[in-house]
């Protein structure tokens, strides 16, 4: 059997950075920015004036909303009503359900602050804020059409950079951090498997419930035309209280800009991943039958699979025109 | 989830960060008067102009060589890599004064030998007015806890190099 899964329809990402003024020393990149008359007003031990030099702290906000919505089967779209089991009169099959998600809308608030501890290491730590919404259709009585709600704190992560390589061409890092069981998987609402609320699946769950370890190894060119490559993984450990464990992912991603205006890039990227499909079960969402899974995303075996996006945006320079250091606001579209 | 549970995760997470703290904190900050200084040699190419010729001969990339002790040198290299970011048509090459070939400028945290072919015709900035090397046009001295520097027009004039109206403006001009 083929997996049946509903894709992304579109993705946009908005991303903003603050470089916080602080009294400790800076970072290079702050000091190649000062100008001969800047440098030339600069004190050895000024300990007293803000200075935009003086940065090691920086503050990220990132938001990012995506819509899922239609299902394939392999590489064939089917209609929702290819997927919706009918009832009786219709066979029920692996690949039908009684109930069907139609639209997944999520949107996923990230704040995070980093430190440069030297040139070469950077700390982040990062919360996100998640807040998503499922559209169904049912054939159940009162259930023909519901929404379903959760939002709340997604998985934190605590994670470390190191410069390996910096040299007048180009750039390389490697991150290496912990996702942290932060984000519920407690979540639920009410479905039409029983009166009142009951627990929820996966992909309205907030959190994965485990300890994990986000890696990723990047390069990048440096010049009036940037290229960037990174390839990076989630690997997930153990499993939660509710006995499963999200899959792992796997990324590789390239990213080309260049310097249109001194203040805007345009932004043109490309990205492959592959994630592996839920371990374990919540015996919780599932039915007594020949058929246990009411919907296809009560079945932990859908999950997972090849995902190529492709993406393009612009970054912008705000420093000109922002007095409190709003480093940059970014703007990133994906299908 | 409650924020008891984010804090007890946070924690526990927080000792095996401590674990990597040492490694992290092994490469040594660079004090800031060094770095100021290293942000100058950025801004000095800028206020500084070459021969017509003299840097576009063969290549586009302005040869900065630096004699120094390795942390200085990978400061330079970081603020060369962010200046070459936004400065694409006129990149800036960094070399060890040994390693290099030729410079255009040659910045010296200890003297090195005054007849190297590399750098008789570079513009030679000394770190501080305590490095005994003889032919420098630029040499960094503080004052009231500033970076200053002092200029050798003979110096410059030597190697054909122009200091702008601006530049000379803010330094102090030796011999006077």
């Amino acid at each position: 059997m083929q997996k049946i899964f509903s894709f992304p329809f579109i993705t946009v990402l908005i991303s903003c950075a603050v470089v916080l003024p602080t009294f400790a020393q800076s970072t290079p990149s702050e000091f190649a920015e000062l100008s001969l008359h800047e440098l030339f007003e600069t004190s050895i031990a000024d300990k007293s004036a803000i200075n935009k030099a003086d940065s090691r702290w920086s503050l990220a906000y990132n938001v990012k909303s995506a819509q899922f919505r239609g299902y394939l089967d392999g590489d064939a779209k089917r209609a929702d009503s290819q997927v919706l089991w009918q009832g009786q009169g219709e066979q029920r099959t692996q690949q039908n359900f009684p109930i069907l998600p139609t639209v997944i809308d999520q949107q996923v608030h990230v704040l995070s602050v980093g430190y440069s501890v030297n040139d070469d290491w950077r700390v982040h730590v990062s919360l996100p804020y998640i807040s998503q919404s499922t559209d169904h259709i049912s054939i159940v009585p009162g259930y023909e059409n519901f929404t379903i709600d959760t939002d709340g704190t997604g998985d934190g992560v605590i994670s470390v950079s190191h410069r390996l390589v910096a040299t007048t061409e180009d750039v390389w890092w490697f991150t290496i951090g912990t996702s942290l069981p932060t984000g519920s998987i407690d979540e639920t609402g009410d479905t039409p498997r029983a009166a009142g609320d009951q627990q929820l699946p996966y992909t309205m769950q907030l959190g994965s419930g485990t300890y994990d370890f986000p890696l990723e190894f990047s390069y990048q060119s440096l010049g009036k035309h940037d290229f960037s490559l990174s390839m990076s993984a989630m690997v997930r450990t153990g499993k939660n209280d509710r006995d499963y464990r999200l899959g792992n992912s796997y990324s590789i991603s390239g990213n080309y800009n260049f310097q249109m205006t001194p203040t805007l890039k345009p932004y043109l990227g490309m990205a492959y991943q592959y994630r592996s499909a839920i371990h374990g079960q919540d015996d919780e969402i599932i039915v007594d039958g020949a058929f246990v899974y009411p919907a296809s995303i009560t079945n932990p075996h859908l999950y997972g699979g090849k995902k190529l996006a492709q993406s393009w945006g612009y970054v912008g320079n705000l420093a000109s025109f922002m007095p409190l250091a709003l480093n940059s606001l970014n703007l990133f579209i994906s299908t | 989830m409650s924020w008891v549970r984010i804090i007890y995760c946070f924690k526990r997470t927080f000792l095996f960060f401590l674990l990597l703290a040492p490694l992290s904190l092994s490469a040594q900050e660079l004090p800031k008067e060094r770095k100021l200084k290293a942000a100058y040699l950025l801004n000095f190419t800028k206020y500084l102009t070459w021969p017509e010729g003299k840097i576009n001969d063969r290549e586009t990339a302005f040869r900065l060589c630096v004699n120094s002790d390795p942390s200085f040198f990978a400061f330079m290299q970081a603020l060369v890599v962010k200046y070459n970011q936004s400065n694409a048509e006129r990149k800036i090459a960094l070399s060890h004064v040994n390693n290099a070939t030729h410079c255009h400028m040659a910045y010296l945290q200890t003297p090195v030998e005054p007849f190297l072919p590399q750098i008789t015709r570079a513009v030679i900035v000394l770190e501080s007015l305590d490095v005994q090397q003889s032919n420098s046009a630029i040499r960094f001295y503080s004052q009231a806890n500033k970076v200053r520097f002092e200029f050798d027009l003979a110096q410059l004039a030597n190697v054909q190099v122009k200091a702008s109206s601006e530049l000379l403006k803010l330094a102090r001009i030796a011999g006077k």
